[in-house]
């Protein structure tokens, strides 16, 4: 095609050409090996797999105690995620005196230093891997910790995220204080993942209220953990029902602490309802009532619906007429929520226009129905 | 000197190599960011988050038209998710069959009353019901729109963070809904996620779970199991990694409520909802300036039936093509503009120049080559060997996604199901391929029609009518015959095509040759006077010792011997001779142009069957 | 009735909590089948006609209140002892179970020994 260099032209086609038939020849061949030998791994996973659940049940049921066998059985890396993940599951699924015994089991010393040699490993996934391990288990010592520690300020989200589990499931507050602190001071966290974060940190198992208010009443004043991420932990304290907390949070409200920042007053006044705190709903009528923002109007709405109390009326009332339509919304649920004086008013309101007529009534209808 | 098809070819070599070029960059961080996701599963266990009040859960929403044969089994499969605390909202978009009734009647729905704020508008609801028997199942019924105007009434009425818009007769994986939910929780300013959408023809389901992954039966089913795994598995994940992925399938994807109503919802004047979507989300947040992220995730998310008859498929992808086009064009302000950054730049040329103009590069090219076959200005070896190299690629690129899924996830599980990928990757490229280039082509060809018939209608403020093919998830029906007249003409002009370069064998004419053979330089311009019948004069300088050509062909005797005559005069040493031919074939004409290749030449006469001693001067001549 | 071993239906579709149950069971000498489905599990129900069965609600394919439902509506297994067993520790679920006559209830992760009491308790009924 080309005058002069034509078979130059035909040639570097050629090549091109038979290089991809190669190519193409080696694809399909990798993958048929790739898949006998995942056939072949799989087949024996499924055989270590019964092994390993004979001798879990076996030794949970009380039936054997004798772990010895059980770890010559266990070799390989691949044994080894194998056996943590069947364990992993059945912990997920069974609690009582079973929980320590399969706990115990995950701490067999074969285990364990394979996954203290991950935890020192470069690559990020294997660190992750490690600590999620320590995330299943109690007794972490201290060079794990300090290494959990300095893994929970990485820059990985993944890796940052798998370290805290570590360090959250220990029964030290102070040490799920710092993991959740550091957490918190990230400012790319997600809302969801702080979530998760504490109500890790609160204690299911053994009764910590106290400490971990005191914890929690900490990290509520230290100023370099971002606006969002604060509005998250106040919002989860109210959630999960740290009482204790309740005047430190109304007097963050009144002394308008960090008051430029819409999540914080945002999680302020939803805790305020949900402790049902009398003095917040009278501060709120006069301030959080005009405030610039919808969002916090928002909130005011659904901390009176609340309270249900009558008192409020007026301030739903304002809010009824608000601009933002999210806001009316809100404040029509409280309204027909707090019984047969709101709804007097309600038909005051739906008098007024049309558009707040079809409004009410529909509201009025769902919340009948429901 | 360079002729105009000289620069044809260079362009359109320089178009295959580029492409190519970017699949092979798309295919390699595909593969290893691949691997690398496959590691970082189950980071996130969310025990935690499940039990807090202050996590919303997610709104699946589900269109449904006119499917009572099949909306119970779906609707059901959707209630299976292992998620907690989600919520199912089927639309019942208007359908004139019992899908209502079914569904009434399956679920013991009962109406009820919820107030639903027209943040975007939509067609009037009739009514919202809620399910005795399963208290996240949600079904909205309400008047005809289509697919988008149905998801937006689901947005409407959902009061979740997330919302996730499906096709009704797609399948989902049990563990979906965890698997996207890590995307959200990874990085807070993610506002869509998207996932692999499989090929579910064929496979066995058992009560809306699947059972077994098996390859489809039908022709068009199987060369779409490879086409899907090649999309997604190279392409979408590419995108992804560089943080430009423009598409997220209308049978599956996640978004954020807000983020979706920032921006208004779906538009429901265009037949690619889908994408327009994810660009209108990616324009307004980079106009904004809001940080933002688009996330796609190789995991197999949701199956989904393809058609398996070819004008259901061709209509589809003719459809594809003008929502694509469509996007683009009303996006066109974003190409090339800085301020979008390497969406500008590289996502949306992209798509303009590969995925938009593809299908008019690749018929122009078989165009152009048929044409220079027909005009004899094709060497055949560059043609071929071309061809092959590119349909080589092709299957490169769909075999090394059959490897990738080998690597990853497995979820063909016989041996022989990668040799059928691999027959299906290879045999795509005859016939299946250029047939998709022309339905493609089609497609812009519709798109650019409909588009002026489309400005017109909204000066006149009909904005929302647009045809048939948008009514939310067809139905597969067969579409009524239609006499073939593209067929026809195709037909033709290959025919016609074809007849012109045969002409002479098929219409042979008696004709007088001059040839000429010695070892002079002749100059033949000014001895011919007689006007050549076929083929104009020749002009011969070469120093070669001995060299033998035709001068010319002539109809008439006559006018063959008197260029012999004058020849003859020129130079003693020439030796200048008629031959008489029954059937002429241009074995001898000795262009200056492509034609110049003794190979060439000598398999033309052997196709043509000339025995070699008829023109032995010739032959030995060639061959020097 | 003392030779003749109670027969228990575990449907369940996590291996290791099956396999521990199974082992539990049949150590205080009842005989035990596993369906790790909806649809086995149906299947079983009917054909073996246990004296309990063990349902979980999240079960991939139909879920579990499917087949409490489909038990239910059948005439020939409308009267078997059904415990549920469940991740999902929601009121409505509660008392959907309880409507469709549940006898016992036990939310996951659940104790080994409340499962067995619970069993026992169901058995005695």
């Amino acid at each position: 095609m080309f005058t002069g260099t034509e078979s130059d032209a035909i040639r570097f086609v050629w090549i091109i050409a038979s290089l991809l038939a190669i190519l193409s020849l080696y694809l399909l061949f990798t993958s048929v090996i790739v898949r006998v030998a995942s056939r072949y791994v799989e087949r024996q996973k499924e055989k270590r797999k019964n092994l390993y659940y004979g001798f879990i049940i076996a030794y949970i049921t009380g039936e054997r105690n004798d772990t010895t066998k059980l770890e010559k059985k266990i070799k390989s890396e691949f044994d080894i995620d194998l056996f943590v993940e069947i364990i992993a599951d059945m912990m997920s699924q069974l609690d009582g005196q079973e929980y320590p015994k399969l706990q115990a089991l995950l701490v067999l010393p074969v285990v364990k230093t394979h996954f203290w040699d991950r935890l020192r490993s470069r690559i990020v996934n294997k660190q992750t891997e490690a600590c999620l391990y320590y995330a299943l288990i109690l007794d972490v010592n201290d060079d794990e910790r300090a290494y959990l520690r300095t893994y929970v300020k990485s820059n990985s989200a993944l890796l940052a995220h798998s370290a805290a589990s570590g360090l959250l499931s220990s029964n030290d507050p102070a040490l799920r204080y710092e993991a959740v602190l550091n957490m918190a001071r990230k400012k790319r966290i997600s809302r969801l993942a702080m979530l998760e974060m504490l109500y890790k940190f609160h204690n299911t198992q053994v009764d910590q209220f106290e400490e971990e208010a005191e914890f929690l009443s900490e990290l509520l004043t230290d100023t370099s953990i971002p606006g969002n991420n604060i509005g998250v932990v106040i919002r989860s304290i109210a959630d999960i029902g740290y009482s204790q907390l309740v005047m430190v949070l109304y007097d963050f409200l009144e002394s308008g602490y960090r008051a430029d920042e819409d999540d914080v007053v945002d999680g302020l006044i939803y805790a305020m309802g949900r402790f049902q705190f009398g003095p917040a709903g009278d501060w709120m009528m006069k301030t959080t009532v005009t405030h610039p923002n919808a969002r916090i109007r928002r909130a005011t709405a659904h901390a009176f619906e609340i309270f249900n109390d009558t008192r409020y009326l007026p301030s739903l009332l304002i809010l009824a007429h608000d601009s933002e339509l999210t806001v009316r919304i809100r404040a029509i649920f409280a309204m027909v929520a707090m019984g047969p004086e709101g709804q007097a008013h309600l038909d005051e309101l739906s008098e007024q226009t049309s558009d707040l007529q079809t409004l009410i009534r529909s509201i009025r209808n769902e919340m009948e129905t429901a | 000197m360079m002729g105009f098809m000289d620069y044809i070819s260079i362009a359109v070599i320089g178009y295959f190599l580029v492409i190519n070029l970017v699949y092979l960059i798309l295919i390699t961080i595909s593969f290893f960011y691949i691997r690398q996701q496959m590691r970082e599963k189950n980071v996130f266990s969310l025990e935690g988050l499940f039990s807090s009040n202050l996590y919303n859960p997610i709104s699946i929403l589900a269109p449904a038209y006119n499917e009572e044969s099949t909306v119970v089994a779906s609707v059901r499969s959707l209630l299976q998710l292992q998620f907690p605390n989600y919520e199912v909202i089927v639309i019942n978009d208007g359908s004139k069959d019992r899908t209502m009734d079914v569904l009434i009647e399956h679920f013991k729905l009962k109406k009820v009353d919820r107030y639903v704020p027209l943040i975007l508008s939509h067609k009037p609801i009739k009514a919202i019901y809620k399910s005795e028997l399963y208290p996240e199942l949600l079904v909205v019924d309400k008047e005809n729109g289509r697919k988008a105007d149905a998801l937006n009434t689901g947005i409407n009425v959902s009061r979740n963070d997330l919302i996730c818009s499906i096709d009704a007769d797609s399948v989902l994986e049990p563990k979906v809904l965890q698997n996207m939910l890590k995307c959200f929780i990874e990085d807070d300013t993610t506002i869509a996620v998207g996932g692999i959408v499989r090929i579910a023809n064929d496979c066995v389901f058992e009560d809306n779970v699947m059972k077994e992954v098996r390859i489809p039966k039908s022709f068009y089913a199987r060369i779409q199991v490879v086409e899907y795994l090649r999309a997604f598995l190279f392409g979408r994940v590419g995108w992804d990694y560089l943080d430009s992925l423009l598409i997220i399938s209308g049978a599956f994807g996640l978004f954020d409520r807000q983020a979706v109503l920032k921006v208004g919802g779906y538009l429901h004047d265009t037949v690619g909802e889908d994408m327009e979507l994810v660009v209108r989300m990616h324009r307004y947040h980079r106009e904004q300036k809001i940080p933002y992220r688009v996330r796609f995730i190789p995991e197999p998310v949701c199956w989904t039936e393809v058609p398996e008859e070819r004008a259901v498929l061709a209509r589809q992808r003719n459809r594809w093509q003008r929502g694509l086009a469509d996007t683009l064009w009303r996006h066109k302000k974003m190409m090339f503009n800085p301020r979008y950054g390497r969406l500008g730049f590289f996502a949306m040329p992209f798509f303009f120049f590969i995925e938009m103009l593809g299908p008019i590069v690749e018929v122009g090219g078989y165009l152009f080559f048929f044409l220079s076959w027909v005009f004899d200005a094709l060497n055949m070896e560059f043609a071929v060997v071309f061809l092959a190299a590119s349909i080589l690629l092709g299957m490169v690129l769909s075999i090394s996604s059959v490897l990738c899924e080998e690597y990853t996830y497995r979820r063909y599980p016989n041996i022989s199901h990668i040799f059928i990928m691999f027959f299906y990757a290879l045999i795509e490229n005859f016939g299946y391929r250029q047939m998709h280039s022309w339905w493609r082509l089609m497609g812009l060809v519709d798109f650019v029609k409909g588009n002026k018939s489309w400005g017109e209608m909204t000066r006149k403020g009909f904005g929302t009518q647009q045809p048939a093919a948008a009514a939310p998830v067809v139905k597969v029906a067969k579409p009524p015959m239609k006499f073939p007249f593209g067929f026809l003409f195709l037909a033709l002009f290959i025919g016609s095509g074809v007849a012109f370069k045969f002409r002479e064998t098929i219409w042979p004419e008696e004709r007088y040759d001059v040839e000429y053979t010695g070892r002079d330089t002749l100059t033949t311009q000014s001895a011919i006077r007689p006007a050549p019948v076929f083929e104009s004069m020749i002009q011969a300088t070469s120093s070669t010792p001995q060299f033998h050509f035709v001068l010319g062909t002539f109809r008439s005797q006559d006018n063959a011997l008197r260029l012999q005559a004058s020849l003859g005069t020129l130079r003693d040493s020439s030796n200048v001779s008629t031959s008489h031919l029954t059937s002429g074939v241009e074995v001898y004409r000795v262009s200056l142009g492509r034609y110049d290749k003794p190979y060439m030449t000598w398999r033309l006469r052997k196709r043509f069957g000339f025995a070699e001693d008829q023109y032995p001067d010739a032959y030995t001549a060639k061959i020097e | 009735m003392s030779d003749e071993s109670i027969r228990v239906l575990l449907i369940e579709d996590n291996p290791g909590i099956s396999r521990l149950v199974e082992f539990k069971l049949s150590h205080e000498k009842m005989k035990v089948v596993v369906a790790d489905n909806g649809i086995t599990g149906l299947a079983k129900a009917k054909e073996l006609m246990p004296d309990l069965i063990l349902l979980d609600v999240m079960l991939p394919g139909i879920g579990g209140f499917e087949v409490l439902q489909a038990i239910r509506e059948d005439p020939q297994t409308k009267n078997l002892k059904v415990i549920m067993l469940t991740s999902k520790n929601r009121e409505e679920d509660l008392q959907r179970g309880f409507s469709m006559g549940v006898i016992e209830y036990i939310s996951k992760p659940f104790k080994l020994g409340e499962l067995m009491m619970r069993i026992n308790r169901a058995l005695e009924k």
